[in-house]
């Protein structure tokens, strides 16, 4: 059985479009939780456009794996606010600072009855949101699935960065020591998974995903301030070219350099995500 | 498919220190919580906690030898599942050293312990000073399951899982998937949560917490305590444990997950994402519901939870004279991420035992109740060693897990 990528979608927060059917929905969401839906409302919507077209690859949603580094910690902090003050917190804060909210609200507007799953990690959360949505479907607990990873950071954390300076830890993966590390900017990748046969047998299109391999490496916590990644591609079909290298320097950048594959390259590619933390090894196509 | 099997079982709670000790609590009825004010609550706002005391965590640590201890601050819920890790490993008659040569998987749930909630840091920096760095490098470094992984010396794929209060049921399943797949050896899987200041703000501002001790079922709930603990399994391919003739306590049977795709934070009133977690859960262990004879309940104490839970099971078509159905939170409190591992162990000793007890805390089960609920002081003879331990949780999510027992 093959898993397939049969959609995909990225935006940053800033220069999110809201569509007008969610407003009233999302009036008193967060960020996070908008993020994550407006990605998910994008991806519902394009499976809805082609089921229309293909009854016969007719499939729905059925299940959500989201992952994430810093969850909703803007959110959270307005909660601990009144908790030092004393006062009484907001239920509704208080709802959306726990990391599955967003998941919950993803489930409830698209009606999805298949499991929500969210995890956080601070290295790699959108590959091991892949893996697991992957063997989900592999195992047919899912027939197919959302996979997001959605970062908003937090004012405390982005002023901690800046604060607390470039790791002292020499970085093999840092290109310059001692540079000032970049604002991270938050946003959401998200693709839709779904099982490589319709209903009747027959093969559905989109790019394979392959097995997705992470190997953890023991680290400190403080490398995570001066993130940086480095992305290889190489091509299957045409072996005597280079790879391609990209540095990312943001924990969305891996996901979001994947994204770029996914709607430039046609044919098959083996991808090496390398970080102080570890590395990430999986194909597509 | 070589079956699932729990080689190994450790569990620390306010009802006992270890699995054995916490289960005959929750036997005899036994409730250690205590009573806290401006400590938790705004105003004047007071209610029982379920702490874990009498035990100094660290010395557990300083005895166990081989441990990699970092130099920086260990949070307590990190402490909490290594104590219950530790055990584990005990009742598996499995050292670090014999550990360390096996891809291992670690697969535990949270939700307090992935956040960073210190104060005195939040306050500097609210307040226009510099804070001390140190608990935001304590923060950086205190994902559940990497810390784990650190602190044992293995290696394997990892996952912390924040699902609310599904999150230690949601990740035993996972690791039953690993191991399905070969992608590990050995998983340990559960949960853990240590209480948490703003956890008790938000839940009050839900107006979900009793100030009495929490009654789950009872006529007369008025809703939940909050607790803190780990309950964690030691999980291995049966053909492994048979080969090194090692221990074992029972099978993971099967796993069912399921959203209630109703609202993002009030849970279907007929339990519908539950209906499909349990459903789901009987599919993939291959089994009939009549065969169940214990159902662990979520059991929060509150009036919408155990409402809707029990009409679920109603809904599912289980015949109320043939299982006990019990919640241990009357014991343990509500806690949270390690809710699901906590259940987990104390299901998987009470199949064993053969005898269910009832829930703590519910003297008058609700008339209103679809389901029949087993009530304090009851005892019920088992006819089967398969049980379900089940979690609903805030956002949705439905978890269940199918365990059959050894037996005595």
């Amino acid at each position: 059985m093959t898993v397939i990528v049969r959609a995909s979608f990225t935006s940053p927060l800033n220069g999110l479009e809201m569509p007008p059917e969610l407003s009233r929905q999302l009036r008193r969401s967060d960020d996070f939780i908008r993020l994550a839906v407006v990605a998910a409302h994008n991806l519902v919507t394009k499976l809805q456009g082609e089921n229309s077209q293909s009854p016969e690859q007719q499939i729905a949603v059925d299940g959500i794996v989201l992952g994430t580094s810093y969850g909703t910690m803007q959110t959270n902090f307005e909660v601990l606010d009144s908790v030092v003050s004393g006062q009484q917190t907001s239920p509704t804060l208080f709802s959306h600072s726990v990391f599955n909210s967003a998941a919950g609200y993803i489930g409830s507007i698209f009606a999805i009855q298949g499991q929500p799953l969210t995890l956080t990690d601070f290295s790699f959360p959108f590959f091991r949101a892949l893996r697991e949505g992957s063997l989900a479907i592999h195992s047919g607990r899912m027939e197919s699935c959302l996979i997001l990873q959605v970062e908003t950071y937090s004012d405390l954390l982005q002023d901690g960065r800046s604060l607390l300076g470039a790791p002292t830890i020499e970085n093999p993966f840092r290109r310059e020591h001692g540079s000032e590390p970049t604002s991270w900017q938050p946003g959401v990748v998200a693709w839709l998974l779904q099982r490589g046969e319709d209903l009747n047998g027959n093969s559905v299109h989109g790019p394979t995903l392959g097995d997705v391999k992470i190997i953890d490496t023991p680290t400190v916590g403080n490398m995570y301030l001066g993130f940086e990644e480095k992305v290889t591609i190489k091509t299957s079909v045409k072996k005597a070219m280079p790879p391609e290298e990209h540095w990312v320097s943001d924990p969305l950048g891996s996901p979001q350099i994947l994204n770029t594959v996914l709607a430039e390259k046609s044919d098959g590619v083996a991808i090496e995500i390398e970080g102080p933390w570890g590395t990430v090894e999986m194909s597509l196509g | 498919m070589s079956k699932t099997v729990i080689s190994g079982y450790g569990c620390i709670s306010a009802a006992g220190l270890d699995a054995l000790s916490g289960h005959r609590a929750v036997e005899n009825a036994v409730v250690r919580n205590k009573i806290f004010g401006s400590e938790f609550f705004p105003g004047d706002f007071t209610g029982p906690f379920f702490q874990v005391v009498g035990e100094d965590l660290d010395h557990r640590f300083h005895i166990q030898k081989g441990l990699n201890w970092p130099e920086h601050e260990v949070n307590r819920t990190i402490k909490l599942a290594l104590v219950a890790t530790l055990e584990a490993l005990v009742h598996a008659n499995l050292s670090l050293f014999e550990l360390r040569t096996k891809r291992v998987g670690i697969a535990l749930g949270t939700t307090v312990g992935c956040t960073f909630h210190n104060e005195d840091y939040y306050i500097d920096w609210r307040d226009g000073r510099r804070p001390d760095p140190a608990p935001l490098y304590t923060y950086l470094s205190a994902n559940l399951a990497s810390s784990i992984q650190s602190i044992l010396g293995v290696t394997g794929p990892r996952l912390v899982i924040t699902n609310a209060c599904a999150s230690g049921t949601d990740a035993i399943g996972v690791a039953k998937g690993w191991l399905e797949y070969d992608h590990c050896d050995i998983a340990i899987a559960g949960g853990a949560d240590g209480l948490s200041r703003v956890a008790s703000y938000g839940f009050n501002s839900l107006m979900l917490v009793s100030s009495t001790a929490c009654r789950p079922f009872d006529v007369d709930r008025k809703g939940l305590n909050l607790g803190e603990g780990s309950g964690i399994l030691l999980l291995e391919p049966e053909d492994n444990v048979k080969k090194k003739k090692g221990p074992f306590y029972g099978w993971l049977r099967g796993y069912g997950a399921g959203g209630d795709g109703h609202h993002p934070t009030a849970p279907h009133h007929e339990g519908r994402g539950l209906q499909r977690a349990v459903k789901n859960a009987l599919v993939d262990a291959g089994i009939g519901r009549k065969e169940i004879s214990l159902i662990n309940a979520h059991g929060t104490g509150t009036t919408v939870n155990d409402l809707a839970e029990t009409t679920a099971l109603a809904h599912v078509g289980f015949k109320g004279k043939e299982l006990a159905v019990v919640s241990t939170k009357g014991a343990t409190g509500h806690t949270l991420g390690a809710a699901g591992g906590v259940e987990a162990v104390y299901a998987l000793l009470t199949l064993n035992k053969g005898i269910a007890t009832g829930t703590v805390g519910c003297r008058e089960p609700d008339p209103e109740l679809r389901f029949p609920i087993l009530p304090e002081g009851e005892r019920f003879a088992l006819p089967s060693r398969i049980g379900i331990s089940q979690s609903l949780a805030f956002g949705g999510g439905n978890s269940a897990i199918v365990i059959e027992g050894v037996g005595s």
